[in-house]
């Protein structure tokens, strides 16, 4: 079989204040040991699943960039010899502003990777120190030349909203510059504040506050329209791009497809089963694929409607009535029927407009009123 | 085997809620060897878990206790522990009517309250030797002297000899017990005259069905005979009959007139014995009934329903398992537009609601959502006859209402002086219409005023309470019905009339209920996809409005390989979050917004 391979390095120099993502700082000594495992992984699900070529790669973390480039391509050239990326497979691979050399970069391109994630977030220097980032915008420019410079064409930039303290006009700033950068690719989301997480724990404390539900409406409002006058069409509820670099491997993601997550605390979704694996220390001690759920056809049409209204395109509504009936086919129609104002049918596809994309989350309950599969 | 009448005293302790009652009982208990100290827990007559907690006695109950006296003869004395709260009235006037003495006790603190007076009031009634009792001499702020005077002035009882105890600190119970044998009248009847047993309580018991708690009155009960409910007129065969023990049975065999005890005779339904029915002997019937039987008529009624629909039949189970009990618990099905399949309950009043809802949930693991309580109004229509309507939505078409009548109570309020002015406005503001006012000692007064029920069922006690800081007492009678301009208030939710929050109330507080119930659900009910308009209308009229804006924007976060588990997760809160919703058109209305309507206002 095919599927798309996520690998997950947890490595971080710093954590950042937002963050609540399995990720470590000062254990990247541990790097070489954390590679043999992920292989060892790679092995057993190789074996478990039949699994010979993948659609897509993407190495997230964490910084997968703090590993030297003698083990990214340790880990690369392990994971080509078990698997086969197809031809022209899209294959990613995140880097923190700053936090990257040429000699990282020429192992990347040496890898077939032709994609970089960076994650940039804002343009604001108090921002940024907000966040607990250790990088400058400057950093971040200077890192879109040299990925260029190593022959990597395809750059993505991440940008973050809701901020607190955040005006508007920030964030416009901030996408204006990103939009200056020789990129095809732009994520931009809003801070979710996560438990346990420093941000957290000062916004509950009153001592920083977020903005209002107006300003966030207009932020994003103003982010959609900011970024197609630029040629980035939004495609889904949080990214944008110029015509033909939607992004390959989180579409697979949003579409059913099935994925292989490798690395600690990575997720999966193989043959109708999802399953993650431990953090760290449970993970180098071989334990992996600890939490195993089926998805059944009611799991299965649930996730089709949560995940693919995400996407502006929508809900392909042959599939979905090949997939789940036609009686569940019109339910969902009657269903978004009663929200004219937030949902469209055009051509094959039921989808949300941009107010309805606002509320995505109420809709969807309403939309899978009555169904089962 | 059959004690004499001479030496055998029935007795039931009165006072005001907290005045130490169950604590005296516990001490009686103890000081006669009925119950060892170590076998005891606090308040031992109160089994109910929810007794215990409150403080308060729901059902009576009564014990038999050997008592070696002074004079050096062995006694039975009988105690009736009856229930102190006004909800249940009935049930202690018929405890009462099963005794010849009654100790009163009274706080050595705070002196006389309302329910005080009304316990006297209702002992004097039954003809009952009352003795007074001055408990808690043992708190600093005690003032016995004070009380004593005030009993005297207030009761016209002598305290001439009145025990000054301490029940907590087990202090002066012998002087209660000798007062009890030597000023507490003996039981008079004839042993050989047909059977007349007043049945002052019924409960259910797994083993022998539905138990009458009895004072024979004449005559002699014996197991294998033939019974007959007076009132009711079903008969039954005496499979066991005895005396009371703490939490237990002692049979004997047979009951005499004098004798307190227990019958039962493999009765299935509680409502087979009523309280206040007399049991005769079906081959030598009395020739008539004792006095005072009335049928329970519940004060108090709401809706209650299950939170989750698929409950009902649980619901349904528990209801009936706590009318074996309970025969003053009424309820039948109703139906709801807002609120599904659910029970029009009857109660004897607020305290009775909250009591079962309470054990509803407690014992029974329910989630409830309950309507607004409602008392019987009085219907007569433009035909000539009458209706009684105890839930709003039945109320007929205004065109077919000549005019309507709500029921009235007599309420009597004891508070220090300082807070008179407030009470008097609390009153009035209730509708209230004065009657009289008096001073008693200790810098207190007696309030009396004819008080909608309507009023005191909706936050009266609450408000009263926070008005005076807790230092007024409060009790009420029913006192009858008299014609009022009332009004239906509905509640529109997105134009439509939602059943479950409709209301009636008196015109004059339509507007002031309509806006507070309007913001209240302003706030239960969370933002949805539309705007909702909140809407209290009085025939037609929209008098109130309030809006929940549509949600704008939710969650915009980014989604990847890992966060769809906890998507799922989120949604499936979502989805059970919204079964616990009800549906009204097309606005989700959590359970809590139909109970935040309830709420006191302040």
């Amino acid at each position: 079989m095919k599927a798309a391979l996520y690998v997950h390095l947890p490595f971080c120099v710093k954590k950042c204040e937002y963050c609540d993502f399995v990720s470590y700082a000062g254990k990247l000594g541990k790097a070489d040991e954390y590679i043999d495992a992920v292989l060892n992984e790679a092995k057993t699900r190789k074996a478990e699943y039949g699994l010979t070529s993948l659609t897509s790669a993407y190495f997230g973390g964490g910084t997968p960039s703090l590993l030297s480039a003698s083990q990214f391509t340790r880990l690369t050239e392990g994971l080509c010899s078990l698997f086969r990326p197809e031809e022209g497979a899209e294959i990613t691979v995140e880097v923190n502003p700053g936090a990257v050399c040429r000699e990282f970069l020429a192992a990347c391109k040496a890898a077939k990777v032709n994609r970089v994630s960076l994650g940039v977030q804002a343009y604001q220097e108090k921002l940024l120190r907000l966040l607990g980032r250790i990088h400058t915008f400057e950093d971040a420019e200077r890192t879109v030349e040299l990925i260029g410079e190593a022959g990597i064409e395809n750059v993505s930039c991440d940008a973050m909203f809701a901020l607190p303290g955040q005006t508007v006009g920030e964030l416009l700033e901030t996408l204006g510059a990103l939009a200056e950068l020789n990129i095809k690719h732009i994520s931009c989301y809003s801070l979710i504040l996560e438990e346990n997480t420093p941000l957290y724990r000062k916004v509950a404390e009153g001592r920083l506050s977020l903005p209002d539900e107006e300003t966030c409406r207009e932020m994003q409002l103003k982010a959609v329209g900011f970024l197609q006058d630029r040629g980035f069409e939004r495609y889904e509820i949080s990214n944008y791009a110029l015509k033909g670099f939607e992004s390959k491997h989180n579409t697979a993601y949003w579409t059913g497809g099935d994925y292989l997550g490798l690395g600690c605390a990575a997720h999966s979704y193989m043959k109708g089963e999802r399953f993650s694996n431990p953090p760290l220390d449970e993970y180098l001690s071989g334990k992996n694929k600890t939490d195993v759920q089926t998805v059944d056809a009611q799991g299965r049409l649930e996730e089709t409607v949560l995940l693919q209204t995400r996407l502006t395109r929508g809900i392909e509504l042959s599939a979905f009535q090949r997939a789940f009936g036609s009686a569940n086919l019109r339910q969902l129609l009657r269903n978004a029927a009663k929200y004219p104002d937030y949902t469209e049918v055009s051509g094959d596809c039921l989808r949300l407009n941009t107010e309805g994309l606002m509320v995505q989350n109420a809709l969807v309950l309403e939309l899978l009123s009555g169904l089962s599969a | 085997m059959a004690t004499q009448l001479s030496m055998i005293r029935n007795f039931c302790i009165i006072a005001h809620i907290d005045h130490g009652k169950s604590t005296l009982a516990d001490r009686l208990l103890e000081k006669t060897g009925v119950m060892v100290l170590r076998d005891m827990t606090d308040q031992v007559l109160d089994s109910m878990e929810l007794e215990r907690e409150r403080g308060i006695t729901i059902k009576s109950k009564a014990v038999r206790m050997p008592y070696k006296a002074k004079d050096g003869r062995e006694y039975e004395l009988n105690l009736i522990d009856t229930p102190g709260h006004v909800d249940f009235t009935y049930e202690v006037s018929r405890a009462l009517a099963a005794c010849e003495g009654a100790i009163l006790v009274v706080d050595a603190t705070q002196g006389i309250e309302a329910q005080t007076l009304a316990n006297v009031y209702l002992a004097l009634d039954h003809d009952l030797e009352i003795l007074p009792v001055i408990n808690k001499i043992d708190l600093p702020s005690a003032r016995p002297e004070v009380v004593k005077t005030e009993i005297e002035e207030e009761i016209g009882l002598d305290t001439e000899g009145c025990p000054l105890i301490s029940a907590k600190q087990g202090v002066g119970i012998e002087d209660v017990l000798e007062q009890i044998v030597e000023k507490v009248p003996s039981p008079e009847g004839d042993r050989d005259a047909p059977l007349q047993a007043l049945i002052f309580d019924s409960y259910y018991d797994n083993y022998r069905g539905a138990i009458s708690s009895v004072r024979i009155k004449h005559g002699t009960v014996k197991v294998g005979q033939r019974i007959r409910m007076m009132a009711c007129g079903k008969e039954f065969e005496v499979t066991e009959c005895g005396a009371f023990l703490p939490g237990g049975y002692l049979p004997t065999g047979e009951l005499q007139a004098g004798d307190v005890g227990y019958i039962a005779a493999s009765i299935k339904d509680i409502a087979d014995i009523r309280v206040g029915d007399t049991i005769t002997s079906a081959d030598r019937p009395a020739a008539q009934a004792l006095p005072g039987y009335k049928p329970v008529q519940p004060m108090v009624y709401c809706g209650i329903y299950p939170a989750d629909g698929a409950d009902y039949e649980t619901l349904k189970d528990a209801l009936e398992r706590l009318r074996l009990n309970d025969a003053s618990l009424s309820f039948e099905p109703e139906t709801s537009v807002a609120l599904g399949y659910g029970f029009r309950c009857g109660f004897l009043g607020l305290l009775h609601m909250e009591i079962i809802q309470e054990r509803l949930e407690r014992e029974f693991d329910l989630d409830l959502v309950t309507t607004a309580p409602s008392v019987v109004y009085h219907v007569l229509k433009t035909d000539g006859t009458m209706v009684s309507i105890d839930n709003p939505t039945n109320l007929p078409p205004i065109n077919e209402i000549a005019r309507m009548e709500e029921p009235f109570v007599d309420a009597h309020v004891i508070t220090p002086a300082d807070y008179t002015g407030a009470i008097m406005e609390l009153c009035q503001e209730k509708r209230g219409v004065f009657r009289d006012m008096k001073y008693i000692d200790g810098g207190r007064v007696s309030i009396l005023y004819d008080l909608p029920l309507n009023e005191v069922i909706y936050d009266f006690f609450d408000t009263l309470k926070s008005r005076t800081r807790g230092y007024a007492s409060f009790d009420y009678e029913l006192k009858g019905y008299v014609e009022s301009d009332l009004v239906k208030l509905d509640i529109l939710l997105n134009g439509e009339t939602c059943d479950a929050l409709s209301i009636i109330v008196h015109r004059d507080r339509a507007y002031a209920r309509g806006r507070s119930i309007a913001e209240k659900l302003k706030d239960a009910i969370p933002r949805q996809l539309f705007e909702i308009p909140i809407q209290a209308a009085v025939g037609g009229k929209i008098i109130a409005r309030e809006t929940v804006k549509a949600l704008r924007k939710d969650v915009l976060a980014k989604c990847y390989g890992g966060d769809i588990t906890r998507k799922k997760k989120l949604l499936e809160k979502q989805k059970e979050g919204k079964k616990r919703m009800r549906q009204v058109g097309s606005v989700s209305v959590p359970s809590e917004a139909f109970m935040a309507v309830l709420k006191m206002d302040t």
